[in-house]
C-alpha cells in the first residue's frame, strides 16, 4: 500500500474531526432580553458592558479551567463564585463585575426560557 | 548521552514512575489549573497569565521485535504569559530495556539504558475557544534538541466542548534530523494526526478513547510507514491539580513494499504505548 492511502485515511480523521463540531456558541451574546434581565439585578446596565462582561469571561476565565455555561449556577450565586476565582485569575475588581453582570443577565434569560 | 546501568526490572521503573507523580502530587498547591482530557491530543486552551503548572509525563512503549520496554520522562514546566499565549520548558529523558546480541556472539543479553533525550520549548496560541466560539483553534510550536537529534515540530489544534461531550483534533507536521548514531545524518519527515473523543462522566471525570496515526518518510529513502494507535483514556481534574492516562495498543501498519510481513510495524513502533500526564499549579 502506498503513502497515499495513508494520507486518506488521515483526512479522512479530519473530516470525521471537523464534521463533529458545533456552530452554535453556548456562551450568548447579550441582546435586548440580557440587558432588561440584569436591569432587574443591576439597574442601568448597558449591552456594551455585557459585551464587555462576555470578551472578559471567555479571556479571563478560560486560562483556568474549561468555561462552565452561565446555566451552570443559578443568577445568585454568581457574583459569589466569580468573586472566589477573581484572585486567582487575577482579575480587577472592575472586571469582576462585569464578568459576574453578564453571567446573571445571562443566567437570568437562560432561567426564563427553560 | 549514552549509559548502560545492567539490568534493571521493568516494573521498577514502573514503580519509580508512580512514586515519583504520587511525591509531586503531594507538593501541589490548591488552586486550579487546566486540564487535559487526553495524553496526545492537546487542547486549545492556555493558562492565565502569571500562572504556571508543573507537568510530569511518562510514556511507556512496550514490545518490538524482541523484548523491548522504553520509558520516557519528561518534565514540563508551562508558564501563562497572555489571554492566549503560553509557553514551556521540557527536560526529557529516557530508559530503554531490551534484548541485545554481544558483539562477541552468543545468547542476547537483557540491558537497560539511560538515555538523555535533551530539551524541549514550546510556545501554544489560542485564537478561539473551545466553549465560546463554533471551535476551538490554536496553534502549537515545539523545537526540541538532544544529541542524537533535533527536531521541529508544528500542530494546528481543533478542539469543541459540546455539553457533556469534548472533542479535540491536532494536525502534526514534524522535521527530524537524526545526527548521533547513524553513520549519515537522517532527516525525516512526519505527519501525525491525533484525535480524541471523550464523555463527561462527572463534572470533574472523562472518558474517551484516543486515536493515533503517524505517517513517516524518510528523505532520500521515501514513505517509512503508517502506523495507527487506538485506546481508551480517561482523565480526572480537582482544584490545582489533574491526571490524564491512556493505553493504546497499535492497530496495524501501512508499510512500504519489501517490509517484512505482518500487519504491526514492530522494527519502528511498538506493540504497545501507554501514556501518564499530571499537571500541578505552582
Amino acid at each position: 500500500m502506498s503513502a497515499r492511502v495513508a494520507l486518506g485515511g488521515a483526512i479522512v480523521i479530519a473530516a470525521a474531526s471537523v464534521a463533529a463540531v458545533g456552530c452554535v456558541s453556548p456562551i450568548p451574546n447579550p441582546g435586548a432580553a440580557h440587558v432588561n434581565a440584569a436591569s432587574t439585578v443591576y439597574p442601568g446596565t448597558t449591552v456594551e458592558e455585557l459585551r464587555e462582561g462576555r470578551s472578559l469571561y471567555v479571556a479571563k476565565c478560560a486560562g483556568c479551567h474549561q468555561l462552565y455555561l452561565p446555566s451552570h449556577l443559578a443568577p445568585a450565586r454568581w457574583p459569589a463564585s466569580v468573586s472566589e476565582m477573581r484572585e486567582r485569575a487575577a482579575i480587577s475588581e472592575a472586571h469582576e463585575k462585569m464578568i459576574s453582570k453578564y453571567l446573571v443577565a445571562a443566567a437570568l434569560v437562560g432561567a426564563a426560557g427553560d | 548521552m549514552r549509559e548502560v546501568v545492567g539490568m534493571r526490572s521493568p516494573r521498577l521503573g514502573l514503580v519509580a514512575a508512580f512514586a515519583s507523580s504520587a511525591a509531586a502530587l503531594s507538593l501541589a498547591a490548591p488552586a486550579a489549573a487546566s486540564e487535559r482530557q487526553f495524553t496526545y491530543t492537546h487542547n486549545t486552551a492556555t493558562l492565565a497569565p502569571g500562572q504556571t503548572e508543573l507537568e510530569p509525563w511518562t510514556t511507556f512503549r512496550v514490545g518490538r521485535e524482541g523484548f523491548y520496554f522504553r520509558m520516557q520522562n519528561r518534565l514540563e514546566l508551562e508558564a501563562g504569559f497572555t489571554d492566549w499565549l503560553q509557553g514551556a520548558f521540557y527536560l526529557n529523558t529516557s530508559t530503554i530495556t531490551k534484548d541485545v546480541e554481544p558483539e562477541g556472539g552468543g545468547p542476547k543479553v537483557r540491558e537497560t539504558e539511560f538515555e538523555w533525550e535533551g530539551v524541549s520549548l514550546e510556545l501554544k496560541a489560542k485564537l478561539s475557544d473551545a466553549v465560546a466560539d463554533a471551535v476551538g483553534f490554536g496553534l502549537y510550536l515545539e523545537p526540541s534538541i538532544s544529541p542524537t537529534e533535533g527536531e521541529l515540530e508544528l500542530k494546528v489544534l481543533l478542539d469543541k466542548r459540546a455539553g457533556d461531550f469534548y472533542f479535540a483534533y491536532n494536525l502534526v507536521g514534524e522535521y527530524e534530523v537524526k545526527y548521533g548514531e547513524a553513520e549519515e545524518v537522517e532527516h525525516e519527515l512526519v505527519l501525525e494526526n491525533d484525535l480524541g473523543l471523550a464523555g463527561y462522566i462527572r463534572h470533574d471525570v472523562t472518558l474517551g478513547v484516543e486515536i493515533r496515526n503517524a505517517t513517516v518518510w524518510v528523505v532520500d529513502e521515501g514513505f517509512e510507514g503508517s502506523t495507527f494507535f487506538a485506546g481508551p483514556a480517561v482523565s480526572f481534574h480537582q482544584k490545582g491539580f489533574w491526571v490524564s492516562a491512556s493505553f493504546m495498543p497499535q492497530l496495524f501498519s501501512i508499510k512500504p513494499e519489501g517490509a517484512a510481513e505482518g500487519v504491526l510495524d514492530l522494527e519502528h513502533n511498538e506493540r504497545i504505548t501507554s501514556r501518564l500526564l499530571i499537571g500541578m499549579d505552582l
